[in-house]
């Protein structure tokens, strides 16, 4: 049991700091060498915290995530494994740095819940494993969303500045960057879209009343709002590149405030687990 | 030994390297007077338009050089004297190690530039297939090959941009994916500004437009380029239809003002404009670059750029060295422990001799199957007396001046005396 309940969390996690090292040290040489020894030391932490998942799985029964330790577990993945996905597509490794100190962050609040292993009535409706794989995979998108506009950012005030440095080089362009970042929003948008009305279903099967004013429903609802209004205003002249890159890392301050903020200063009765209503 | 006979880009002015330089058919005649020459058993020819480079192997490394240089008069029709003190040339170590340092660009006039590694390879598939290298210099340039990879993916020394125009390429890449979608407007029909363009086509760019006060200048390049001509009074219409522009007009007042650039991006599709202004006085206004979504450069800029990146290869060509070295003793631990294969071979040969005139002597002495046992007896123990001076000798050859130990161990042995009957 001791395996599973750590292989997930801090094993995992651990793994992924140790290749966010590696990560940072390629970045320093930009030696190719140094790049795939990176890569292949995030590629095993991924397969470790896969493995932790089915060993966790074995030992409590197959299911959804339950609690937001696990749901965090899995968003910290699933991140690992889409940045794994871009770095092969687009042959670049700039934005592992970024995108693997994220997977760190999630990882060490993760780890630092730990596992449900009671499971509640709520949790066992067949609607609630979309409802949470949905919202998982939107959150990844949103957190890889923000790996791309930091990147996009940073790169967009050096190519500004005239003296672009080393990041010049490891970075992919300003138009891939945004290209991808619009992918990656776009997905996430209609993932958590999907995540809320199936949650809403939910609410009124548990609660009662479709919406019931709960502050992680709130803030989740304005997440998904704001990144409505980014994607919406990318259409307009105006509204590309840099601002668009700052009004999704605005936006992304809300899915952090939903998810680690809300948990512990306000009481709500959206709580997974067995302290959840059921 | 090995030799090297060659001139280059340090050593000789363009009209000096223009009269040696081995075009093709020049090739052909000097490949086979090579064949043919009883001094030499190897060679190759390394022809670029920097550098003239003949490699060999001879009997006699200075004999070898003497000859390379009889042949290129020959081949040229030109005597030597008029250029004889243009060329340089190395021996064995020396020459080695020049060619891993070609192969690597270190000895490039860009240092660290990439089609030289090409070049070398060339030459060693045409001197293979003409069979002129044999062991040694089929070693010797495989490992130049090995060794101008190995710096070019363990050093940063071929990154970076080498001019103003290589810069603006380079960051044109970092502001867009793909510039083969990018429209590019060049105003001004200088030179300067034409390498820009020239260099962006280079890279992908399909659409590009040339402007000039003086129409028919444009449209001179614009054929040149295979662009179009943009009248000089439409200028507002196209900055709003390109993503990027190049400036390089002499004109005492900015062309490109921040109301004018503003007013361009007010009818454009898209907010990102990268303008290079290649003018002095410049041709943009400097608050131009503080319009959000503009990324302005002028020659400074571009400038600086090149400086910093030639710094960091230079910082890093000490790195490449290194490796160089490295290769360097590689190959010499092969070549030297071949150099000590005859005098090993004289050694175990005069051993044999000896032992068997002994045994030829007791043939009459003792029953033949004490013959047989002796014959065993003193074969294994001539090989356990070779065993240590062989190693021993082996290593020594590795060290410096591996000639003098070969002669100081025949010494050691009396196998000159041998030799000579």
């Amino acid at each position: 049991m001791e395996i599973a309940q750590n292989l997930p969390f801090w094993g995992a996690t651990g793994l992924y700091a140790f290749s966010w090292l590696l990560y940072l040290r390629w970045f320093r040489s930009g030696d190719e060498e140094h790049g795939r020894v990176a890569t292949s030391a995030l590629a095993v932490a991924v397969a470790v915290h896969l493995l932790g998942w089915v060993f966790l799985a074995w030992y409590r029964g197959f299911g959804p995530p339950t609690g937001l330790g696990e749901t965090l577990s899995l968003v910290a993945l699933s991140t690992a494994l889409l940045y794994l996905y871009l770095e092969q597509r687009t042959d670049n490794r700039g934005l592992g740095p970024m995108a693997l100190l994220l997977v760190v962050a999630i990882g060490v609040k993760a780890s630092s819940i730990g596992p449900e292993l009671v499971v509640s009535r709520l949790l066992r409706d067949t609607l609630f494993g979309p409802h949470a794989s949905a919202v998982i995979v939107a959150f990844t998108a949103f957190t890889l969303g923000a790996v791309l506009s930091v990147a996009y950012l940073v790169q967009y005030r050096q190519l500004r500045g005239r003296r672009p440095g080393m990041l010049l080089r490891r970075l992919p362009s300003l138009q891939a960057l945004d290209a991808m970042t619009r992918q990656v929003t776009r997905v996430g948008f209609v993932f958590l879209g999907l995540g809320l009305v199936l949650g809403s279903v939910l609410a009124k099967k548990a609660w009662g009343a479709y919406w019931s004013w709960d502050p992680k429903q709130c803030v989740t609802l304005l997440t998904w709002i704001l990144y409505g209004a980014a994607l919406f205003l990318r259409r307009r002249r105006d509204w590309q590149g840099e601002r668009v890159a700052a009004a999704n890392l605005f936006a992304y301050s809300t899915v952090l405030l939903g998810l680690l903020l809300l948990q512990t200063v306000f009481h709500t009765a959206h709580h997974f687990g067995v302290e959840g209503p059921s | 030994m090995i030799c090297l006979l060659g001139q280059n880009h340090k050593t000789a002015p363009i009209e000096l390297r223009e009269q040696l330089a081995v075009t093709t058919d020049k090739r052909e005649a000097l490949g086979s007077l090579l064949r043919d020459d009883p001094f030499i058993q190897e060679s190759v020819v390394l022809s670029t338009c920097n550098r003239m480079e003949l490699y060999a192997v001879s009997e006699d490394s200075a004999l070898g050089c003497d000859r390379l240089g009889d042949l290129l008069a020959e081949v040229h029709g030109i005597p030597r004297r008029q250029w004889g003190s243009t060329l340089y040339s190395h021996h064995e170590d020396d020459a080695i190690r020049h060619l891993f340092r070609v192969a690597s660009g270190l000895d490039s006039m860009v240092l660290g530039e990439g089609q030289i590694l090409a070049q070398v390879r060339d030459a060693h598939e045409w001197a293979h297939e003409k069979r002129l290298t044999r062991e040694v210099l089929h070693r010797a340039f495989d490992e130049a090959i090995a060794c101008g990879k190995r710096v070019r993916t363990d050093t940063h020394i071929s990154e970076g941009s080498v001019s103003v125009a290589s810069a603006a390429v380079s960051l044109a890449r970092k502001i867009f994916d793909d510039l083969a979608s990018q429209s590019v407007l060049l105003i001004g029909a200088g030179d300067t500004g034409a390498r820009v363009a020239r260099h962006l086509q280079l890279f992908g760019v399909r659409d590009l437009r040339v402007s000039n006060r003086t129409r028919s200048r444009a449209e001179s390049l614009a054929q040149k380029l295979e662009a179009s001509v943009v009248a000089w009074n439409a200028l507002d219409d196209h900055l709003s239809e390109v993503s990027i522009v190049v400036t390089a007009v002499s004109s005492p007042e900015p062309i490109l003002t921040r109301e004018r650039v503003k007013a361009a991006l007010r009818e454009a599709r898209r907010r990102t404009l990268f303008v290079i202004d290649l003018a002095v006085p410049r041709n943009v206004q400097a608050d131009v670059g503080k319009i959000p979504g503009i990324f302005l450069y002028d020659v400074d800029s571009l400038q600086h750029l090149v400086l910093d990146d030639e710094e960091q290869r230079r910082a890093e060509a000490a790195k490449a060295e290194e490796i160089v070295d490295d290769q360097l003793r590689r190959f010499l631990q092969w070549y030297r422990a071949r150099a000590a294969v005859p005098t090993l071979n004289l050694l175990r040969r005069q051993l044999e001799e000896l032992r068997r005139s002994e045994l030829e002597s007791m043939r009459t002495k003792v029953e033949a199957d004490e013959l047989e046992r002796m014959d065993r007896l003193t074969r294994r123990l001539v090989n356990k007396i070779l065993h240590p001076p062989t190693v021993e000798l082996k290593r020594r050859v590795l060290e410096d001046n591996p000639e003098r130990q070969l002669r100081d161990f025949r010494r050691l042995f009396g196998l000159d005396q041998t030799e000579r009957p």
